[in-house]
């Protein structure tokens, strides 16, 4: 059933002969229906909705984020959740930690009540099992690895990506005052590395190299950082060091993605004479052996001030980089001066920029990939009539 | 292109030889790449910059137009002591940069009224008593009627008057403002402003009666979009504007239509004018040659009005 709206039509006056008309019944094709259940599968185990109790792992905590923002009224300007879980779009009908949860649509839902009836949410779903699950249709929505969607889309699956928005970075720890050596290592590292071959060869062409803190959409200025590699540059480099230091390249365990990445920055370093090691790390914790951190990192917001600052704000501590505010209003050339300001001391290297990826069923609609900073719009979506649970 | 002259002359040695180059990685047109050099050049030359046409003979200053999710982003780069020096502007996103007059009969423009996150229905301009500028934005949200006067800064809210309903509104919810801005129409219920100044007002169900004949146009291959028709004549035929067919997730288009016979369909004239996401709503307003549009901008999710003005070329 299609809604009914009314659509009220102006007066021509213009068409002679004719009189008008004040409200009249109208019926749009791009409407949405209200019913049925979305089926949602994710990787992560999800322990609890409560927002109080932190993740164990970040993947955990990715997923209770998006769960948070479905059944929680907004956010805060601060970035917490606002009101309590049941205030938003969705109410917990059921939940078995860590495997099923069931969420119902809130009728007194503040922005309206959502589309679909009910989501049905299985957890702890491998990556394989979301794909073919897809495929063979039994599930309406899953996240995908940025570097699994081309083979998702040749198999059939509706595939859907954001903007680029999470930046994917090696990071040095360690305190602002350090030595000249150090400077040139660290430079001869961000120089070995060829980004172009990270995309095109383990993202599949999913993403953009990244050679500032902002991507080229949000701040319009990311083309002033060079992401060219420069693998002689970063040997003739390395050489002038002496002795030549150990460095070990810390990654999150529990990231299949993280680890093929950091592998082939491995490969990159070898080839201008770098030695790096290898360490995953279970959950991201600090290790103190590691002396360079690949993290992940999703923009806060599409606006380049706000992203930048929140970037800040997570990164300057773990570089050991002055945070200092940026102004309000802040200009492009202000935040192109503090992103080149950050950068400078080759702390912080940007690699790559990924996208978030979807697999869709057929039967959803209205369905938009989150900004930057925005939760899953699952109330918004619905889905189509004849597939309807 | 005077305020990035401005930038650039204010690091730059005076009088200074330049070679100026220019690419273009935003949405402008090659037309505009061209005209903004040219804009660009003469500032400089009215600023005492000598412009070499070879890179022996002078400095070479590199100029982008670039882009951001917020605006256009303009970047000059040269390099000085022989290190980089780079000057960005931004520039905001306005009509007459990006649209192009029109030798059709019927051109569109659009001008930002208002922009926020929340979402809202429809929005109207209250002009001031005797004064030809508006001293009032009126913004229907869903459960909301906000105002909004004119101040120096910009507008500023000045009161809200809360609609009440017994149960949530329903997300599609559809409204308008009467074009006096006395009365707004949500999805089942009318509700008269007139004498609220705070609180709540009262709405009644709708009454939903036909007050005179009905007539639609009709706009091949346009079923279900939305549509505003305007008081403006123009070469014998009713201006009427309606936006494209996409779902709510894509970037939509208002294209304009003459229609001179109730027997023929409405024909398309002149080019549409794209729109930074899905047309929520779209009504003709009290002006003759324009209509309202609220638009949810996928590049930045906010929720913009838009005023958009039909010009007939005869």
């Amino acid at each position: 059933m299609r809604r009914t709206l009314l659509r009220p039509l102006a007066i021509i006056s213009a068409v002679a002969g004719f009189a008008l008309v004040a409200t009249s019944p109208v019926e749009t094709a791009r409407r949405p229906r209200y019913g049925g259940t979305l089926r949602v599968e994710i990787g992560a185990s999800v322990a609890t909705p409560d927002p109080a109790t932190a993740a164990s792992t970040a993947e955990e905590s990715a997923a209770k984020e998006q769960i948070d923002g479905l059944i929680c009224a907004g956010r805060n300007p601060d970035g917490t959740f606002a009101g309590a879980p049941g205030d938003g779009a969705f109410r917990v009908a059921a939940w078995e930690p860590g495997k099923h949860a069931r969420l119902v649509a809130n009728d007194d839902c503040r922005t309206g009540r959502p589309f679909v009836d009910s989501i049905e949410i299985q957890m702890g779903r491998s990556a394989r099992d979301l794909l073919l699950d897809l495929e063979l249709n039994k599930t309406d929505f899953a996240e995908i690895s940025p570097e699994q969607a081309r083979v998702a889309a040749q198999r059939g699956v509706r595939v859907s990506r954001s903007r680029p928005d999470e930046l994917l970075a090696l990071v040095f720890p360690g305190a602002a005052g350090d030595r000249k050596n150090d400077l040139r290592a660290r430079e001869a590292i961000a120089g070995a590395v060829d980004r172009a071959a990270i995309v095109n060869f383990i993202l599949q062409k999913e993403g953009q190299p990244a050679g500032g803190l902002l991507p080229q959409w949000s701040s319009g200025t990311a083309f002033l950082f060079s992401t060219a590699s420069d693998p002689h540059g970063a040997k003739e480099l390395w050489s002038q060091i002496a002795p030549s230091p150990r460095w070990v390249l810390g990654y999150d365990s529990a990231d299949p993605l993280e680890k093929l990445i950091a592998e082939r920055v491995v490969v990159n370093a070898r080839e201008s004479g770098i030695s790096l090691q290898l360490k995953a790390i279970a959950g991201g914790a600090p290790d103190g052996n590691v002396n360079i951190r690949l993290i992940r990192l999703r923009m806060a917001s599409p606006e380049p001030r706000a992203a930048l600052a929140k970037s800040l704000e997570a990164l300057a501590p773990m570089a050991g980089l002055d945070a200092e505010p940026l102004p309000a209003p802040a200009s492009p050339q202000d935040i192109y001066d503090r992103e080149r300001a950050a950068l400078d001391g080759f702390r912080i290297v940007p690699l790559v920029w990924l996208p978030q990826v979807y697999g869709l069923s057929a039967r959803v609609r209205d369905w938009t990939a989150p900004a930057a900073g925005e939760t899953w719009p699952l109330a918004d979506l619905w889905l189509e009539e004849e597939a309807a649970q | 292109m005077r305020a990035l002259a401005d930038k650039i002359a204010a690091k730059l040695p005076a009088h200074s030889a330049l070679v100026l180059e220019a690419n273009n990685i935003s949405s402008l047109t090659d037309s505009d790449l061209r005209g903004l050099r040219q804009a660009l050049q003469s500032e400089l030359a009215h600023r005492g910059f000598r412009l070499a046409s070879s890179s022996s003979a002078g400095l070479k200053l590199h100029v982008t137009l670039s882009e951001s999710v917020e605006g256009y982003v303009w970047v000059a780069e040269w390099r000085q002591k022989d290190e980089p020096q780079v000057a960005v502007l931004f520039v905001p996103r306005t009509a007459d940069l990006a649209d192009k007059p029109t030798k059709e009969t019927l051109s569109l423009a659009t001008q930002l009224i208002w922009q926020q996150p929340a979402k809202f229905l429809d929005f109207a301009l209250l002009p001031r008593p005797a004064a030809s500028s508006y001293s009032t934005l009126v913004v229907l949200e869903p459960g909301a009627v906000v105002f909004y006067d004119s101040g120096v800064t910009g507008w500023r809210r000045s009161r809200t008057l809360e609609i009440p309903r017994a149960k949530p509104w329903p997300r599609d919810a559809s409204g308008r403002i009467a074009s006096d801005g006395g009365t707004v129409v949500l999805d089942d219920v009318q509700c008269p402003l007139e004498g609220r100044t705070s609180g709540k007002v009262e709405c009644v169900p709708l009454e939903n009666k036909l007050t005179g004949v009905r007539i639609d146009p009709r706009i091949p291959g346009r079923d279900g979009s939305e549509i505003a028709a305007l008081l403006e004549n123009c070469n014998g035929g009713s201006v009427v504007l309606a936006t494209g067919m996409g779902d709510w997730t894509q970037p939509d288009s208002i294209q304009g239509y003459l229609w001179s016979s109730a027997r023929e369909p409405a024909a398309e004239s002149g080019s549409p004018m794209e729109m930074a996401g899905p047309v929520i709503s779209l009504h003709s307003s009290d002006s003759p040659d324009s209509a309202r549009a609220v638009v949810r901008s996928l590049r930045t999710n906010n929720y913009e009005a838009y005023v958009v003005t039909a010009t007939c070329h005869h």
